[in-house]
């Protein structure tokens, strides 16, 4: 087995060096084209010195993208992709937790970096990175220090603290988590893969590193084709786009829009689907239009390198079917246990713990949260076996496959993304004029709720959480109450509120 | 006098359209604001382009228009020019319930 995601591309630009490896409407580039222009920006980053901290990639959904990402890990580092459409707050607070060596941008971020950016950081745009030449010796130096469990990325994702949390990831557990996912859907150097995700986002890790294993290529499909279902399954038929891995919440966006009224993407044939859980009535929708193509339902958190679990549909669902989680990938471990620390047995319920070589090294800069979810294993007393707790509940079934069952706590699945409930109420606090808040998920409708007692009008209230939370979380729905209704013991009845949602 | 009443029918005529016509864009604007009350519908021009409205803004928005305006958006019209302002919003809703 490999050691280091650049063997992978090394090997695929020699086998196919002239074959695209990543494309969007404007740009490309070959897989030899990207290894030399990663070497570049790898070799240029070795040479000006850094210290070993990460370095922050604050870029478009380009193909330059991902060769920053891999030449900041040919320079021996980390990468932290940061999604530059995040509010200034949350990119601040992100920088603070990094503290990174250096920041990679282009021309079209690079003045709003400068703009919120409040320290000697160094900052540097991509096309000077690339113009720098190849330093191979440099480069195989850096290389020879390099294990497999090496850090490979830090990626960001919601804590109910308000704090982001850094999940950083070793080159083995990507290594894992592709290698299974590439088995299971069958994916290989002929396919084309569409691209849905943001790059600084976990689901996109598949879209990056499925092309180096196998030499198929990535086209980034625009976001704004997600609303626009002509335009979107057109462009797919042009590039002969043949998987996805989308979240589950586009596939029933899509469907909600009468998609398939119009063309129907002629040529894709595998996709899985994750994030959150897609209903039977969708999930039927895309089979209908789609009898050719298999469908893989993927569980599984950030800390356990995007996935755990897999299932392949073979069956066509009923409109209120659960759809089961199924089965650990290639190399997880899946185990499920009880409150009192013992195993839940067949047809009980229990926490769904992940254990084995994708698991994340933990939270940057934090280990005191690291610890907390990232556990000794307590069903193993003889010895150190660390398991990840995933804070969700699950159930096996008759069949041997794993059910999901909702959370024990306030985090929620939101259009593909994680949301913790405590996080929103944390930033609306923030602002002077709330003197309480409440927010719910209303799961059926995709929509979060914001309950708050406070002077402020609910428009100014929206455009202040715009101002620290990432578009998605920020609530659709506000409403302004006298004061939160609240059970004997003194906590806000949530019961109570659940009427404003038609609950 | 049939020439006086024809003028003044015309006019009733002309103010109803009007009345419905400013009562469909205060309707879609509430809609709009209700699900974005952040944004200044009045003043924004690139709600898609410029990625101002999420992906599942749009389905809420479509699907309330459907049923205020008893019409049927087919994925035909969500494009961005039909989305992208207040004004073009109106302008479809008008042209799809003409058509109903």
């Amino acid at each position: 087995m490999k050691k280091n995601v650049l063997e992978w591309l090394e090997d695929t630009a020699k086998r196919l060096p002239d074959k695209k490896a990543f494309s969007t409407g404007t740009a490309s580039l070959t897989f030899k084209e990207l290894m030399e222009y990663s070497r570049r920006v790898g070799s240029a980053l070795i040479k000006r010195m850094l210290p070993s901290d990460p370095v922050a990639v604050f870029m478009g959904r380009d193909a330059d993208t991902v060769a920053a990402f891999l030449g900041v890990v040919y320079s021996g580092r980390v990468y932290a992709p940061i999604d530059a459409a995040l509010p200034e707050e949350r990119i601040r607070t992100i920088l603070g937790i990094l503290k990174p060596s250096a920041i990679v941008t282009d021309d079209e971020h690079s003045s709003r970096l400068l703009s919120l950016k409040d320290d000697d950081t160094p900052l540097f745009n991509i096309k000077e990175l690339r113009e720098d030449t190849e330093d191979s010796l440099a480069l195989g130096e850096v290389r020879k220090k390099m294990v497999e469990t090496d850090p490979l990325y830090v990626i960001f994702t919601s804590g109910s603290s308000g704090i982001p949390k850094g999940v950083i990831t070793s080159h083995h557990a990507l290594m894992t988590y592709i290698s299974a996912y590439t088995e299971v859907m069958g994916i290989d150097g002929g396919d084309t893969l569409g691209g849905q995700s943001p790059l600084d986002y976990i689901a996109a890790i598949r879209d990056i590193y499925v092309p180096l294993l196998t030499g198929a290529r990535t086209y980034l499909l625009p976001k704004e084709y997600f609303m626009q279902p002509e335009k979107l399954f057109g462009c797919m038929n042009e590039e002969k786009i043949t998987a996805v891995g989308w979240s589950a919440s586009s596939l029933s966006l899509l469907c909600s829009l009468n998609a398939f009224q119009g063309q129907r993407p002629e040529f894709l044939r595998k996709i899985c689907f994750s994030g959150s859980v897609l209903s039977g009535k969708a999930l039927s929708c895309w089979q209908e239009n789609l009898p050719e193509a298999l469908f893989v339902n993927q569980y599984g958190p950030t800390e356990a390198t995007a996935s755990c679990t897999y299932y392949k549909l073979d069956h066509v669902v009923s409109e209120d079917e659960k759809i089961p989680i199924g089965r650990p990938y290639d190399n997880y471990r899946i185990i499920l246990i009880k409150e009192d620390n013992s195993e839940a047995g067949k047809g009980e319920m229990g926490e769904i713990c992940v254990g084995g070589p994708a698991l994340a090294l933990g939270y940057y800069g934090d280990i005191e949260r690291t610890r907390s979810a990232f556990v000794q294993n307590p069903l193993e007393r003889r010895f150190d076996d660390r398991i990840y707790r995933t804070g969700d509940l699950g159930r096996m079934n008759e069949e041997g496959l794993l059910e999901f069952h909702g959370r024990s706590d306030r985090q929620i699945k939101h259009i593909g993304h994680r949301v913790e409930l405590d996080e929103i109420e944390t930033a609306a606090l923030k602002s002077e004029h709330i003197k309480e808040c409440a927010s719910l998920y209303n799961e059926e409708k995709e929509v979060i709720w914001l309950f708050y007692a406070g002077d402020i009008e609910k428009g100014a209230l929206a455009l202040a959480l715009r101002k620290t939370l990432p578009g998605f979380m920020v609530p659709r729905k506000l409403k302004q109450l006298e004061e939160l209704p609240r059970l004997p013991n003194g906590k806000v009845d949530f019961n109570s509120l659940k009427p404003y949602m038609g609950l | 006098m049939t020439i006086c009443k024809g003028v003044l029918n015309s006019n009733v005529l002309f103010y109803k359209k009007l009345k419905m016509e400013v009562d469909m864009r205060d309707q879609i604007l509430e809609i709009l604001t209700e699900q974005r009350p952040d944004v200044d519908f009045n003043s924004e021009t690139s709600l898609v382009t410029n990625g101002i409205l999420e992906s599942f803004d749009i389905v809420s928005i479509v699907a309330e228009l459907d049923d205020t305006f008893d019409i049927e958006i087919s994925p035909k019209e969500l494009v961005a020019e039909n989305f992208d302002s207040l004004d073009a919003i109106e302008a479809m809703v008008e042209r799809l319930s003409e058509e109903e």
